[in-house]
């Protein structure tokens, strides 16, 4: 069932949103823009296993693999991309050639106005679980509906100002959704979206990098990425209304990997420089310093279990897996280390704190660690440098991001000059097997969601 | 706590006010006068005799290493992650040598020796004031014979100082715009990644590499010049040599330093590579010839036989010092992923070319007082002998990773001639960033000590020992700690003549914390007045300092800061009833987390400075008053 929002409501906001809604044009999909499709798009989409043309709502539904429309992105979307990029190597490219100018014109200024049914109908206006992915290689934002698995919206950077390599890098969401935070490690700053995906504040700060927010107070917290020869050793204390920046010295060198107790006194952060971690309990300006035995590990992200009783990292360079007791906060206390393969990425927690999940970026899969065993349950194979992971509200989907800079995930189609991809796994948590690949632009990072 | 509206002790007048309208300043005071603080006194209206004039003399103090040694660049101010390049920028036929420790600064030293016995003079801080980003290269980019200067646009594009002088006599343009690709698109690339420039194909046009944080590499070439004569470049192809350098795990993470040089004299250049995530230097070996090379060749750790290993990040370069005709092995170390605390002082190599390989002639090519990183100077007769030696304390080990330390160099100056030697360090460790305060605090005849920590407040360290062999013992029960916040840097004047030492303590936040001795010359009781005192905020990692800058017989106020010089806050009360004018800057180069030390090193009547800093160096400022 395709969620939507009526034309009414739609221009209620239009003076707010400009183009994010459709002005009402009766009739316009089913009498000239579904005949179209149907008549010179159809032969592309041969491989789209599942999706109908037979109307508004089949096609927004998608395929087995996804969306074909994302409303306002015609660049971004497949029926587009089909049309116009794909390789002359892919058998497909010889339809496209019958789609003529004038049709394409037509598609993609239905797109542009939303892809609105006939009503006015926008889709997946009314989507309430969201999730945020960061395309770094295109300086855009991804929303993805978590009950459709679709990608539903598209927030391109450089529209709104920011630079082709402004590269975002990271997301955080408010607990209640009302609004998500976006890092920019190319651009050095911070920037405040509304759900409504309308940025509505920036902060400048020298290479953000990971950003997690405070569930219990009104704080954001900002580390930092790799992008200087020697970034400042200080977290970032972001006030989430006002966007006021305080820094807090951490002492050690590349502050990046970071967290929070659940009752937001603590926050966990980790270096990528050196085997040690900080425990700030950042209302007195007071870390707490503790090092970790063993070579170089190189700690990539923090995640803390829902109960807050238990913290997780992994090392990068050795592919150590830490869990900490976190029952007293203020003192997380290395606990065990397993082995869990090669670079172990962003954790993240089950909402029943039973299992965690990760990508081992360098080992092409997913896996699984149960909390209670402290070992490796599963894991999941057909990634291609994974990176963020974001479980969805329910527990029943994880989706983890894939760089596919090194073209592991080869796709369904071959594009024009030899452009990769990204794309976000959806993971059914319960069988642990890919349920689709979202396709997304190149080099998709950071998720996130509420 | 907040400090009082109206202290007993002390006022701020703004230094805006007084420095825009000494009217102001009048008025000011009169209102506090007014508002009826009794004890506020007035204030001097004669001119001060400020600024004092300083200059920044790396070289003036003859110091020596432990070893005895002499350091070469004594006060240099240190190196944590040096970016060197020789270059023969004056057309004197010998290889000058510039070295990138900061963002923006590009340090020079001039070779005042020769070709083959090489002698380099510090001559700036920042060649010829320009602000090069967070990288730089001198390459002759429009081949008119002279080195252009290349560094980064923030952030992360590509500018340009032409050279419209000569080779013998070198001027650089004001900053072009970026450089930019055939279609005209500004080049972007990393700042953490360092570009490297040759001909590589041997067709007369430059190629420009540029290290991805994927492990690829990006080849550009020139294709001359657009109509303002900026170079252009067209981009060749995103994946050269289908390069993709992997460790053994990810390396996809980091940042990179390249550089090209024929180390196999076989007439073609081979690739070098450092990297975050590597330790040593890796070899591309060019295998085809210089019109046809050939790089698609696995890297290996260089050099073969004996290779490097450092915290990583290393940025490499050849250069025939000595002038036999091979080129030696030097390179910066950046510091990766390897615990760059272990290189915050060693961390400038330069291996020899022998028949055999290389052998190592030094880590610290650029020798000087450097105790890794952080470094805080100050003075206290710590022998007894009537002179004043210095401390020099730091931020963290580089060889115990729980503790900093404290060093120590004795003052064996002769008649006519300054000179330090490096002792043992002091034994008081176990904490991080040690901040120490010299006095005698327990009215024994010797010199205790009051040290600043992390996170752990200030401890006491009582003198035991004696003047000339002191035996500091931590008395734990005097710790003073912060109501909140870290890096206590505590500070011991007193400060209204009442005969005992109070106590100020900078910190993290920049703000400052003054605390009255209310318990006596002999058994000192901090009690705290103000966390905020006087609501003064410098910014981040305050640092006070007392002296009696302007000679008027009371101590005047100097606070060290993380960055933007030195804050001065002139006494303008008295010696028993301060009052503290915030008066600007002191007016010399202070490094980023200025640490000053007054002392009238030269004996000539006026206070020179010390500075220490991130480098992890001290910096010299001489007062040239008197």
């Amino acid at each position: 069932m395709i969620r939507k929002s009526s034309v009414s409501f739609a221009l209620l906001f239009a003076a707010i949103t400009g183009p994010a809604l459709a002005q009402s044009m009766p009739g316009v999909f089913s009498h000239e823009v579904l005949p179209i499709i149907q008549e010179k798009f159809q032969p592309l989409l041969e491989r789209e296993t599942g999706l109908t043309l037979e109307s508004w709502e089949t096609l927004m539904a998608g395929s087995d693999h996804g969306e074909v429309v994302i409303p306002y992105d015609s660049d971004g979307s497949l029926l587009i991309r089909l049309a116009t990029q794909l390789s002359s190597e892919d058998p497909l490219s010889m339809h496209a050639a019958h789609i003529s100018e004038e049709d394409l014109s037509t598609v993609r200024s239905w797109i542009e106005r939303g892809a609105p049914s006939d009503d006015g109908d926008i889709a997946y206006s009314d989507a309430s679980n969201l999730l945020y992915a960061c395309i770094q290689g295109a300086a855009q934002l991804t929303v993805i509906d978590m009950d459709a698995n679709l990608v539903i919206r598209t927030i391109d950077l450089q529209e709104l100002g920011f630079t082709a390599d402004s590269r975002p890098h990271h997301v955080a969401v408010e607990p209640d959704g009302s609004a998500f935070y976006v890092s920019l490690i190319g651009d050095d700053a911070v920037l405040k979206f509304n759900r409504e995906n309308e940025l509505i504040d920036q902060v400048a700060f020298e290479r953000p990098g990971m950003l997690v927010v405070n569930p219990a107070g009104h704080q954001l917290f900002v580390g930092r990425s790799m992008k200087a020869v020697n970034p400042p050793q200080r977290i970032g204390i972001i006030e989430r209304e006002s966007l006021d920046l305080e820094e807090l010295d951490v002492f050690f060198p590349r502050p990046h990997a970071l967290a929070i107790d659940p009752t937001g006194t603590y926050v966990y952060v980790g270096s990528l420089a050196e085997n040690r971690m900080a425990t700030v309990d950042y209302a007195s300006e007071s870390p707490e310093l503790q090092s970790i035995e063993g070579d170089t590990h190189t700690l990539v992200q923090f995640a803390v279990s829902p109960d807050g009783q238990t913290m997780v990292v992994g090392g990068q360079l050795t592919g150590e897996f830490f869990f900490f007791d976190t029952s007293n906060p203020a003192t997380p206390t290395l606990v065990e280390s397993i082995k869990v393969g090669m670079a172990p990425w962003h954790p993240v927690f089950s909402p029943d704190g039973s299992v965690v999940w990760f990508g081992n970026k360098m080992g092409n899969r997913a896996t699984v660690v149960d909390i209670a065993e402290r070992a490796v349950v599963a894991t999941v194979e057909g990634l291609s440098e994974p990176h963020g992971a974001a479980i969805s509200p329910d527990g029943r989907t994880v989706y983890i991001s894939n760089n596919n800079l090194n073209g592991a995930y080869h796709g369904r189609y071959t594009w024009q000059d030899g452009y990769l991809p990204g794309a976000i796994a959806v993971i059914d948590s319960e069988s642990r097997e890919i349920t689709r690949m979202l396709e997304v632009g190149p080099n998709p990072t950071g998720l996130g969601t509420r | 706590m907040k400090s009082q509206g109206c202290s007993k002790w002390v006022r701020t007048l703004r230094a805006s006010e007084h420095a825009k309208n000494p009217f102001r300043v009048i008025l000011g005071l009169a209102a506090v006068l007014f508002a009826g603080c009794a004890t506020t006194q007035e204030i001097s209206l004669e001119a001060p005799t400020f600024p004092p004039s300083y200059v920044h003399e790396v070289y003036g103090i003859e110091v020596l290493n432990s070893d005895g040694e002499i350091l070469d660049h004594p006060f240099h101010g240190g190196l944590n992650l040096p970016r060197p390049q020789f270059v023969d920028i004056d057309g004197d036929a010998d290889l000058d040598l510039f070295v990138q420790e900061l963002t923006g600064y590009v340090k020079y030293f001039e070779n005042t020796g020769s070709a083959t016995d090489p002698s380099f003079t510090w001559r700036s801080d920042q060649y010829r004031n320009l602000d090069v980003g967070e990288w730089y290269r001198f390459v002759d980019l429009d081949q008119d014979g002279d080195y252009d200067l290349m560094g980064e646009t923030p952030f992360s594009y590509v500018r340009l100082f032409r050279n419209e002088g000569t080779p013998t006599a070198p001027s650089f343009s004001a900053p072009l715009d970026s450089l930019r690709d055939a279609e005209g698109v500004p080049l972007f690339m990393d700042r953490q990644n360092i570009p490297t420039i040759t001909d590589l194909d041997c067709d007369g046009l430059l190629d420009l590499f540029i290290g991805r944080v994927s492990g690829t590499v990006l080849h550009y070439e020139s294709i001359g010049s657009d109509d303002s004569g900026l170079p252009r470049f067209a981009l060749v192809t995103n994946r050269f040599e289908d390069i993709e350098i992997v460790g053994m795990f990810a390396t996809l993470h980091g940042a990179n330093a390249l550089t090209f040089h024929d180390v196999d004299n076989d007439g073609d250049e081979d690739l070098f590579w450092g990297d975050f995530f590597e330790a040593g230097v890796l070899l591309i070996a060019n295998t085809g010839t210089c019109a046809d090379p050939n790089l698609r060749n696995e890297p290996i750790a260089y050099p073969p036989d004996d290779p490097v290993k450092t915290s990583g990040y290393n940025s490499v370069l050849f250069a025939d010092l000595d002038g036999d005709g091979d080129s030696e092995l030097l390179f910066g170390v950046l510091g990766g992923a390897f615990n760059p605390n272990t290189s915050a002082a060693e961390n400038f190599y330069h291996l020899d070319r022998t028949p055999d390989g290389y052998t190592l002639k030094t880590k610290t090519l650029l020798s000087g007082i450097d105790v890794g990183a952080d470094s805080y100077p100050v003075f206290a007769d710590l022998d007894g002998d009537g002179d004043q030696d210095v401390l020099v304390s730091n931020k963290i080990s580089a060889q115990d990773f729980e503790t900093g330390e404290i060093f120590y160099f004795e003052n064996i100056s002769d008649s006519g001639t300054l000179r330090w030697q490096q002792r043992e360090p002091l034994d008081i460790g176990g904490h991080y960033n040690l901040a120490p305060a010299i006095a005698d605090l327990d009215a024994d005849g010797d010199l205790d000590m009051l040290v600043g920590t992390w996170n752990k407040g200030s401890l006491y360290f009582r003198n035991d020992g004696t003047p000339s062999t002191p035996n500091f013992v931590l008395d734990e029960s005097n710790t003073v700690t912060l109501t909140r916040g870290s890096n206590s840097t505590p500070a011991l004047v007193d400060i209204d003549a009442d005969g005992d030492l109070d106590l100020f303590i900078g910190e993290s936040s920049g703000d400052l914390n003054f605390y009255l001795n209310n318990g006596g010359p002999n058994a000192p009781k901090f009690d705290l007045v103000s966390d905020k005192f006087e609501e003064i905020d410098v910014g981040r990692r305050s640092v006070p300092r007392f002296a009696d800058l302007d000679g008027d017989g009371d101590q005047d106020l100097i606070l060290g800061r993380e960055a933007d010089g030195v804050v001065l806050y002139m006494n303008q009360g008295t010696a028993q009833a301060p009052l503290f004018v915030e008066s600007g800057t002191l007016p010399a180069p202070f490094p980023i987390l200025a640490v000053p030390a007054f002392i009238d090193i030269d004996n000539d009547g006026d206070l020179d400075v010390f500075s220490g800093g991130l480098g992890g160096g001290l910096l010299f400022f001489r007062n040239t008053q008197h």
